[in-house]
């Protein structure tokens, strides 16, 4: 076998790879996709179907009707943007001082932060909960949203990319005279919207897509969010699995639809730190 | 000259306002978020409040909630449970996804779709991801049983069975987190500079060579964090499991958080459930620093 060929032949076998490794990965999605466009008699049928005879969108009408869906995504709206933007100004605002600024204790102020970064959730469920229940805050947009309000890994985030703005900058326009706040407001935060992009797109999609939280916290179907309602649909009827599919495709469309936005944003949040270490 | 340090001065004062105006959100929050909950979950561990029996909070038994915990088998049962699924589970999404990257780094066309579709598996929320999946392996009429009858493999209930639950739990995860792992190593490949590769052509490396002695050490940041998060993850998943099992059958694949969820707001014991959570904290703490140190001691060792 000469080089060229057995190039070729490489070539091949990657390109199945991928082939396989992509179809692997998408094959649940359009599974679910197909699913919620087939009556009832043809999700049930044995051998299962994967692609629809006959398209119908009667799924999604019923999935809306059945359960409250539509507002369980206002509510899980109402959520996900308050989280996001309140992330976005405590998270700019701390970064900027972690930046810029000198103060006592900075460093160990900052590794504190840092710290509590690799603390996961689930140490602080059960005494947050107690809290916002002594606090008579269950079924309350307060309840769901307040312990998600200022983010550990998105100041990092952000305080790294302020670094990387040259000083000369902020020196220059301090002596023109320029506050604190409008140097944040007018210059810096302007340049770090990439940044301000990752944060945001990363916590849209974290808030949108909790579970256990608003599971806790929430009890009435008037503050249920969109995840709570898919656990409730699928407990169900066996033979409404494309009612629910349907309600799943619904629920799925803003997080796809983030991801396609901001994909490069998410994939840079996701990434920081991988390449320098 | 005067002026200009008088002007400074003034900065300086202003700008102690400045901090704390602009540290305190995030101050406070953090405060009453990690730091207060955790001393909270500390202080609760050693009473024996019991959501359901008033008064139960000002009972204090001291180290008691503990020295259960650790006599009893269901900890260990749930600790065991949770390191099996992390460790295969972290394993194989370490494994395909390192590869998937590799293979995305290769030029190939199309390759930009691909990640985009490949990336679509980590923005689903957990909880469908678990309802779809619960669909899939369905005993009746599920897809996985399907295939597998027309390969000629006899079916079986994936989920309802003791000895098929856990490897049927970790291929979800695995499905859902390779991506992850791909995304980060891609990452790190890509910052990689290509005249590190040339200089090793030239200097006649073979291409397996190439990958052992160079890419594989450069690319130890980035292994080491896609490691790292995924541990963390993979030892606190809930929502996934708690879809498609809820834990069962019996308990055969209740992990930590599910016992600890279980605990607290099904047996209402708030005590204890935060005695584990500290005491899960502790393994999760352990282990990723042995991760770190094992990292540390081979890069001594390389240099």
């Amino acid at each position: 076998m000469n080089a060229a060929s057995r190039t070729r032949a490489a070539k091949v076998v990657q390109y199945a790879l991928l082939t396989l490794g992509a179809l692997m990965i998408v094959f649940p999605i359009l599974y679910a996709l197909g699913l919620s466009l087939m009556s009832g008699g043809e999700a049930a049928a044995y051998p299962p179907h994967i692609i629809p005879q006959h398209f119908q969108l009667k799924n999604f009408v019923s999935a809306v009707s059945e359960a409250p869906l539509g507002r369980f995504m206002l509510n899980s709206f109402i959520v996900s943007v308050i989280v996001t933007l309140a992330q976005l100004v405590t998270a700019s605002l701390a970064a900027y001082a972690f930046a810029f600024m000198e103060f006592p204790f900075k460093k160990i102020i900052f590794l504190v932060f840092l710290s509590t970064m690799m603390i996961p959730g689930e140490s602080t469920l059960i005494p947050n909960y107690l809290t916002i229940r002594s606090w008579h805050w269950i079924n309350t947009y307060q309840g769901l949203t307040v312990p998600f309000m200022a983010t550990a890994f998105g100041t990092f985030l952000l305080r790294q990319f302020f670094l990387t703005l040259p000083h000369d900058l902020f020196d220059a326009a301090r002596i023109d005279g320029c506050g604190r706040l409008r140097f944040l407001w007018s210059i810096a935060l302007p340049m770090a919207r990439p940044a301000l992009g990752t944060l945001g797109v990363y916590a849209f999609i974290n808030t949108w897509n909790q579970y256990l939280w608003p599971l806790l916290i929430t009890n009435s179907t008037s503050m249920r969010t969109v995840q709570i309602g898919i656990g409730m649909l699928q407990f169900q009827d066996a033979t409404t699995w494309n009612v629910v599919m349907a309600g799943v495709v619904i629920i799925l469309l803003p997080s796809l639809l983030t991801l396609v936005l901001g994909q490069k944003q998410l994939v840079k949040g996701l990434t920081s730190g991988a390449v320098k270490g | 000259m005067e002026a200009e340090q008088r002007y400074r001065r003034i900065l300086r004062i202003k700008d102690k306002h400045y901090v704390a105006l602009f540290l305190a959100p995030a101050i406070a929050a953090l405060i009453l978020l990690t730091i207060y909950p955790m001393l909270y979950s500390l202080k609760i561990s050693f009473f024996n409040w019991n959501l359901t029996v008033p008064g139960s909070q000002n009972q204090f038994v001291g180290l008691q909630n503990y020295a259960e915990i650790l006599k009893h088998g269901e900890f260990w049962h749930s600790l065991w449970i949770t390191i099996c699924f992390t460790f295969f589970s972290v394993l194989f999404c370490m494994v395909i996804g390192t590869s998937l990257a590799f293979l995305m780094f290769q030029n190939l066309k199309g390759a930009s779709i691909v990640r985009t579709f490949v990336i679509s598996a980590m923005v689903i929320a957990p909880i469908i991801v678990g309802t779809a999946w619960r669909l899939m392996y369905n005993p009746g009429w599920g897809l996985i049983n399907y295939f597998l009858s027309v390969a000629g493999i006899g079916g079986r209930p994936f989920l309802a069975q003791a000895s098929t639950v856990l490897p049927a739990l970790i291929v979800v995860d695995v499905w859902e987190w390779s991506p992850l792992v791909m995304v980060i190593v891609l990452a790190g490949l890509q910052g990689l500079s290509p005249e590190v590769y040339e200089s090793a052509r030239v200097d006649g490396a073979s291409r397996w060579q190439t990958f052992i002695h160079i890419t594989l050490p450069l690319l130890k940041p980035a292994l080491l964090l896609s490691l790292l998060i995924r541990t963390m993850d993979a030892f606190r998943t809930f929502d996934t499991i708690y879809a498609m099992t809820g834990g069962g059958p019996g308990r055969s694949s209740e992990n930590l958080n599910i016992l600890m969820y279980n605990t607290a707001f099904e047996y209402f014991q708030v005590s204890k459930a935060a005695s584990m959570a500290l005491l899960s904290l502790i393994v999760i703490t352990v282990i990723c620093t042995l991760i770190f140190r094992v990292f540390r001691r081979n890069e001594g060792e390389a240099q």
